[in-house]
């Protein structure tokens, strides 16, 4: 896959899979790699926060939306009343078994009829730790691609990646988006503008 | 992100509401503990019968509960 891009897209695609990983997810699904843009030093990145799509905000959706993750889904709030801190548990059982055993635990206890079926096998692997692509993820990377050779380059960069998941309509993206108070068309434009060469 | 609540109060305030769900949400982070504990375990070569005495419970219950998914080969 990494051959498709550029070595800034590559890195964004690092860092999505690392946010999947650190949240427990056990797929890498598109809104993984808005986060990733999000905190991008590329123009793509400074867009989206400069309409108020700031990593902060976006993992708290993704958070408040998913409700995956090994402990993700539990109800902090009850746990707090009683002494339990999530986070704390979550920090000692990562230092205890590592981020891959929490994310396959989760794909295990998260196993929902149908929502990945097995013939999807698109994912990525670091470490060993293979993540499918969850919902929209291909469909933004092949975007990402399309984007990337209707400007005429082979590989695909931030900027392309960026409008990809923009403009994917399965997943957690467009709900994100729409809770932040925007739209992939229109944040799409804007990156677009952005990355018009000056006539 | 939500203001912090006040831990004391919810605790004091007795509501069955909160109380109940901090059981339900105690049950469910006990169930991913012990698939992480046991999963390792496994893997460190330990039988069905050393897990269950740790669990408390009898080495047909452990295996019935974690026999398909922690049984597979890594």
């Amino acid at each position: 896959m990494t051959e498709h891009l550029t070595r800034d897209a590559g890195a964004i695609s690092i860092r999505a899979y690392e946010h999947a990983i650190r949240l427990g997810h056990a797929y890498l699904g598109a809104e993984h790699y808005l986060l990733a843009l999000a905190a991008a030093g590329q123009p793509a990145g400074a867009v989206l926060r400069s309409r108020g799509v700031t990593p902060e905000r976006v993992e708290a959706q993704i958070v408040a939306l998913s409700g995956a993750g090994l402990f993700g889904d539990l109800d902090r709030d009850a746990l707090t009343s009683i002494g339990i801190d999530v986070d704390a548990v979550r920090a000692a059982t990562e230092a205890s078994f590592g981020r891959a055993a929490l994310a396959r635990t989760a794909r295990d206890v998260h196993r929902g009829p149908g929502r990945f079926s097995p013939r999807r096998r698109a994912g990525a692997t670091r470490d060993g730790v293979f993540l499918p692509h969850g919902p929209g993820t291909n469909q933004a990377l092949l975007s990402a691609r399309r984007e990337a050779a209707a400007g005429h380059v082979v590989q695909a960069d931030v900027e392309h990646i960026a409008r990809g998941i923009l403009a994917v309509s399965e997943g957690l993206v467009p709900a994100i988006l729409s809770r932040l108070g925007t739209s992939g068309p229109a944040l799409s434009a804007a990156i677009a503008d952005r990355y018009r060469p000056p006539r | 992100m939500e203001p912090a609540r006040d831990i004391t109060e919810d605790a004091a305030s007795a509501d069955p509401d909160v109380g109940l769900r901090a059981v339900a949400a105690l049950r469910a982070l006990s169930e991913r503990l012990e698939i992480l504990q046991v999963d390792k375990a496994r893997e460190l070569g330990w039988s069905w019968q050393q897990i269950a005495a740790r669990l408390g419970v009898t080495k047909q219950t452990v295996h019935r509960k974690h026999g398909k998914r922690a049984g597979r080969q890594p």
